[in-house]
């Protein structure tokens, strides 16, 4: 499996190109734009963008996905059955994803908005805007990023030191360094 | 992508070294490994997804490599000179780093964090969206470089200078400063505070 970031102008998110080896069927998780650079990287890896992960509807992370969809005929999986006016497949804690061959474990975690998911990939955790590097998602109701700072702390505790986390802004991490050093955490 | 196979001695939290079942701490022919990684390293212009943490290095030249997809977390390096290199996607976190220089270097999504710097300068550089939280850093010049959206959390830094250094979006909160000079940066569109 191969796995590529993509810087996007767009909200100055990341997204991401998750796909086998050989290429082929490949997913994006959270398409913030579709620039020449991103296209050029699953053109030339000989991928076809077969799904569409959503972490949550907010611009910065879906404003490709018009684009992709030109060019691409992928399904979408967020936990809205509409992004962007699209039909998306509605996905949740429960559901058990095997997309292009590659198993998706999807976790729900409401706070920066409500449709927040965060999805694992082999030893890698998407956390679009729940969890970046040293920092969680914001949010204007206290109670809220209090109650998301709680649920972030208690799941990720358990969670194997040496899983990559790759957020939607900012600098990639590992669980071990945000636990040692996010100051947002309860551990 | 490297393996993120975990060392196999009882206890150990390092990452195996390369295909190995253990990591460097704790293989036999260390020594031995560790010379032909250095000369691995030093014959080769791209080094990509391999998995050398707890390696040592100590005085030897990296320039203008390019370095991707590689983890050398829980690694040492003393006198490496990586100027000139571009490292992309790799995991330097845990490490120590002493007299080494990153100077016009290209740095992007790129893990430090945990790890310490002494002696060490990354002038002229490109260094974004790269992660430094909770480093320990003294005596180190970011001087004349891109530092956009890398993160400083929870960091130490003492004698530091990031004099002419674009600091849009870096973020420095909770990090403890003692003679940090931002001399003509844009520290203003730097983050030091959060508004909760």
């Amino acid at each position: 499996m191969r796995c590529f970031i993509n810087f996007s102008l767009t909200g100055f998110s990341n997204s991401y190109l998750v796909g086998p080896n050989e290429g082929g069927d490949a997913i994006v998780i959270d398409p913030g734009e579709l620039n020449v650079k991103f296209l050029k990287l699953i053109e030339n890896n000989d991928f076809y963008i077969k799904h569409i992960l959503v972490t949550h509807n907010h611009r910065a992370h879906i404003s490709g996905i018009r684009t992709l969809l030109k060019i691409y005929n992928a399904d979408i999986y967020s936990a809205s059955d509409r992004i962007l006016g699209f039909p998306s497949n509605i996905i949740n804690e429960d559901s058990r994803l095997t997309l292009s061959g590659i198993d998706i474990k999807v976790m729900e975690f409401p706070g920066h908005s409500e449709d927040s998911l965060v999805f694992q990939i082999h030893k890698m955790l998407f956390t679009g805007d729940t969890i970046s590097a040293g920092n969680l998602g914001d949010n204007d109701d206290i109670k809220t990023v209090l109650s998301l700072r709680e649920m972030v702390s208690s799941r990720i505790k358990d969670m194997d030191d040496s899983i990559l986390v790759f957020p939607g802004h900012g600098p990639p991490s590992t669980v071990k360094a945000e636990k040692d050093f996010n100051p947002e955490l309860f551990l | 992508m490297y393996s993120h196979k975990k060392c196999s001695e009882k206890g150990c939290l390092y990452f195996a070294y390369k295909d190995y079942d253990k990591c460097l701490e704790h293989i036999e022919n260390r020594d031995k490994l560790i010379k032909e990684a250095t000369l691995e390293l030093k014959n080769s212009d791209i080094i990509r997804n391999s998995n050398l943490s707890t390696i040592q290095l100590d005085s030897i030249e990296l320039k203008d490599k390019i370095i991707v997809v590689t983890n050398f977390s829980n690694s040492k390096f003393t006198n490496i000179d990586f100027s000139g290199s571009s490292i992309l996607f790799s995991l330097f976190q845990y490490s120590t780093f002493l007299n080494c220089k990153f100077n016009s270097t290209i740095i992007k999504y790129t893990v430090f964090a945990g790890s310490t710097f002494t002696d060490c300068e990354f002038l002229d550089s490109n260094i974004v969206n790269s992660n430094f939280n909770g480093i320990k850093g003294e005596n180190l010049s970011f001087n004349d470089s891109d530092m956009y959206y890398s993160t400083f959390i929870s960091s130490n830094l003492k004698n530091v200078t990031f004099v002419e250094c674009n600091l849009k979006k870096t973020d420095l909160y909770k990090s403890e400063r003692t003679n940090v000079n931002f001399k003509y940066s844009n520290y203003e569109e730097a983050f030091f505070n959060r508004n909760r």
